[in-house]
């Protein structure tokens, strides 16, 4: 059994038995969502809009939750919450946290979809 | 309204109590008490004392015990009529085919 | 099976949510935005809306909101996929229209639950739906029905004097279904017969029995048929068509404008009342017999009373429609407070009493939506109406009866029972132009006929109707020799020709009794005395009027020009 360090493995077992012979693609529509998630916050922060960031946190903070990504869900959480009220101080080091931790999630993404 | 009956032990009369409004909205409890009876009493007994309104289908619905009961060989009794009922039964003569005290 | 609409943006939570709802069995239809959601309701007609709040392009509460405009009364759950979880949020989610929420992450029990709860109910609406329109369907019908039902009625009906300016009415729109049917007509010799009745209960069982009643009253009252006979047809018509239980209250009445009579009928009606226009007193016409079509003839008491009537008196009739009249605390209007109306005297002109009984009525009911369900007529007693000669074919019609001749023979014991003139007065009717010309004729026959009989045949002599202790003698006479006559006869001839634009109808009446001294008495007492009243009449009515043989033999002759 691997240990993940940013998936809830529960969560990815349960997702396994729902979709079946998808799970694979649901996988794969995760990582194309976190990376147009990810790059959408960048655009819009540089655009300073808030309305834009709290949008993208929201979604990405959603599909992060069906798939046990409870830190991810955390970070998006309280990105989505700054940017409701409108304050995008800390956004550009909050991004940058997303970013990072979106990294350790497509390593654990690897080692499900290598299994 | 409200309809109850009740068969003397010995089965020879039925006795039908109407309460309230006697009309159309009874017809089909006022059938039930005879029309499900095993056996045709020799005697009807018809009790008014808690009805207060009679119309022209509750005649037809006496009409109809009547034909039931024999027509012209029929005994029915109707009793205990208040002066309103009694005028609608007058107005129609039905003293002529009924027993009405 | 359902169809699912699944309206999410982000596709993992799109696919998840795919796949736990065709796990459940249903038809899922995916959407990413909100304009693709609109889109795809309208292609695919989903059975249940599944949608995310957040979306681009039109977020899910814009597109909540048209889906349930495009569905109008259809119902079409729409359930919001979100994880928000403030107040105001979930309460814009069902402003939009949204009928639950479905929480995330998803849980497949409770996903399960609510997508099969919403179908529940969609399918229960649909029915109703199906149900409802069934129902209205089925209302018009009968509306339509009931519209067909009426026109013949009044096609049956509209042969009648309802407009005669001596006649007032008031009926409910829906009258007939409520059982109130009035008919009114004049006889041959131009008395009034008009009969007010009520069947019991309502809708089509209360408006079946209107049709016979009609058809025998119009087609009996036209030919001169008598009062007891159209009542006892009557009875006897409803006695055999209608169910037990089913019957009609009704009053008859005959108004004879010459002797200035009515004659009244009333079984099972409430008193109707006779209004003395001078005295300004009221005389109850109160129920004597059984209502029509509950017993055979033979216990039908046909008795009528009699009232003299001046020109000022009134008679009014009503069904017990206006007695029931409640008001708003549930009060009826009553025989005490209708009568009172009367009783203003000189307060009220009588003119006004029929008015006034239907104001009267309305203040107790005391609603502007007024729930017409009363009958009333009246009846003024003032004016003989003209003899109606609004038939439209002349002498030389070219339909009908034109040349002909007839004879007809009455023998014992058939004088007792029967009246041949009504009869008579069938063919009559069938000759064009002479229909119009009905009640000259009807006259004619009628006096020469009960001549021969009373006079001819009887023996009796009409001196004795000089005073009122003979008048009763003469028709205890008439009535016990006619039950001890055992032969002899009357004999009709009728023949009807045209000349011209002129129609010539001649009437012999032959009897077999001994006849009298026309020669002498013609010129003895002149017409005016002469056998009564009646032929003085008849001479009037007649282009020539002559006696032959010993005096049994008649000959009347009756012409009219177009």
């Amino acid at each position: 059994m691997t240990q993940f360090t940013s998936l809830d493995e529960s969560v990815i077992d349960t997702l396994r038995e729902i979709m079946g012979q998808e799970f694979n693609d649901l996988i794969q529509a995760y990582r194309i969502d976190c990376q147009t998630r990810i790059s959408a916050l960048k655009q819009e922060l540089s655009e300073d809009n808030c309305d834009g960031v709290r949008r993208a946190a929201h979604s990405l903070k959603g599909s992060s939750g069906n798939v046990g990504a409870s830190h991810m869900q955390e970070l998006c959480l309280a990105l989505e919450t700054s940017a409701k009220n409108e304050d995008l101080s800390s956004a550009p080091e909050m991004i940058a946290n997303i970013e990072s931790e979106y990294q350790n999630i497509e390593s654990d993404l690897n080692v499900i979809t290598r299994n | 309204m409200a309809i109850s009956s009740e068969m003397t032990p010995n089965g020879a009369m039925l006795k039908i109590e109407v309460s309230g409004r006697f009309d159309f909205s009874s017809h089909h409890d006022f059938r039930k008490t005879y029309e499900e009876l095993d056996s045709k009493p020799e005697s009807f007994l018809v009790d008014m004392k808690n009805a207060t309104y009679l119309d022209s289908s509750a005649l037809g619905m006496l009409l109809l015990l009547r034909d039931y009961a024999g027509g012209d060989e029929s005994n029915i009794e109707i009793t205990n009529c208040s002066p309103d009922i009694r005028k609608i039964l007058t107005i129609s003569n039905f003293e002529q085919l009924f027993a009405i005290n | 099976m359902l169809t699912v609409l699944v309206a999410d943006d982000t596709s993992t939570d799109r696919m998840i949510l795919e796949s736990l709802v065709r796990q459940l069995g249903y038809i899922t239809v995916p959407a990413s935005n909100g304009l693709e959601a609109i889109a795809f309701y309208q292609q695919y007609q989903p059975d249940i809306v599944l949608m995310d709040v957040l979306m681009p392009e039109m977020d899910g509460l814009e597109a909540a909101r048209s889906i349930k405009k495009l569905a109008g009364e259809n119902f079409v759950p729409i359930l919001f996929l979100t994880s928000l979880s403030d107040t105001e949020s979930l309460v814009a989610c069902l402003d939009a229209g949204g009928d639950d929420f479905i929480p995330k992450p998803y849980n497949k029990p409770i996903l399960q639950a609510k997508i099969n709860a919403f179908g529940r109910m969609r399918e229960l609406q649909t029915t109703l739906l199906q149900q409802r329109d069934q129902i209205r369907l089925n209302n018009n019908t009968l509306l339509q029905e009931q519209a067909v039902a009426k026109k013949v009625f009044d096609n049956v009906a509209g042969k009648g004097c309802l407009d005669d300016p001596n006649i007032r009415f008031h009926l409910s729109s829906q009258a007939i279904f409520n059982g109130d049917v009035l008919v009114a007509a004049h006889r041959p010799n131009g008395n009034l017969m008009l009969l007010l009745g009520d069947f019991t209960g309502h809708g089509l069982p209360a408006a079946i029995g209107s049709m016979p009643l009609a058809t025998a009253f119009y087609g009996m009252v036209s030919k001169g048929f008598s009062l007891q006979d159209i009542l006892r047809e009557i009875n006897h018509k409803l006695k055999t068509l209608l169910p037990p239980g089913i019957f009609c209250c009704a009053s008859l009445l005959e108004v004879d404008y010459q002797v200035q009579q009515v004659k009244v009928w009333n079984g099972g009606l409430p008193s109707g009342v006779l209004y003395r226009g001078v005295s300004g007193e009221v005389e109850l016409l109160s129920s004597q017999s059984l209502p029509l079509g509950i017993m055979g003839n033979d216990r039908l008491n046909s008795q009528c009373r009699y009232f003299d009537i001046s020109a000022t008196d009134r008679i009014y009739l009503w069904t017990d429609g206006i007695h029931e009249a409640r008001s708003f605390d549930g009060e009826m209007f009553g025989e005490a407070r209708l009568l009172e109306v009367f009783r203003h005297g000189s307060d009220v002109k009588a003119n006004q009493i029929f008015d006034r009984i239907l104001e009267a009525v309305h203040e107790h009911v005391g609603s502007d939506v007024f729930d017409d369900d009363l009958s009333l007529v009246e009846i003024s007693l003032a004016s003989p109406p003209e003899p109606t000669d609004d038939q439209d074919v002349g002498a030389r019609g070219d339909q009908g009866l034109i040349e002909w001749s007839m004879s007809f023979e009455i023998k014992p014991p058939t004088f007792l029972h029967f009246d041949p003139l009504p009869l008579l007065m069938t063919v009559i009717s069938d000759v064009p132009g002479l229909r119009g010309k009905s009640a000259q004729v009807y006259t004619v026959l009628a006096e020469l006929y009960s001549n021969a009989l009373e006079h001819g045949l009887l023996q009796l002599d009409s001196s004795l109707k000089n005073d009122a202790e003979g008048f009763a003698e003469y028709y205890r006479l008439r009535k016990r020799r006619l039950e001890q006559l055992t032969e002899g006869f009357i004999r009709f001839t009728l023949a009807h020709s045209v000349n011209g634009d002129e129609g010539v109808l001649r009437l012999t009446l032959e009897d077999s009794g001994e006849g009298f001294d026309h020669h002498n008495k013609l010129r003895e007492t002149g017409e005016k005395d002469f056998s009564g009243r009646g032929i003085a009449l008849v001479t009037t009515l007649c282009a020539s009027l002559t006696y032959e043989g010993n005096g049994n033999i008649v000959k009347a002759v009756f012409t009219w020009k177009d």
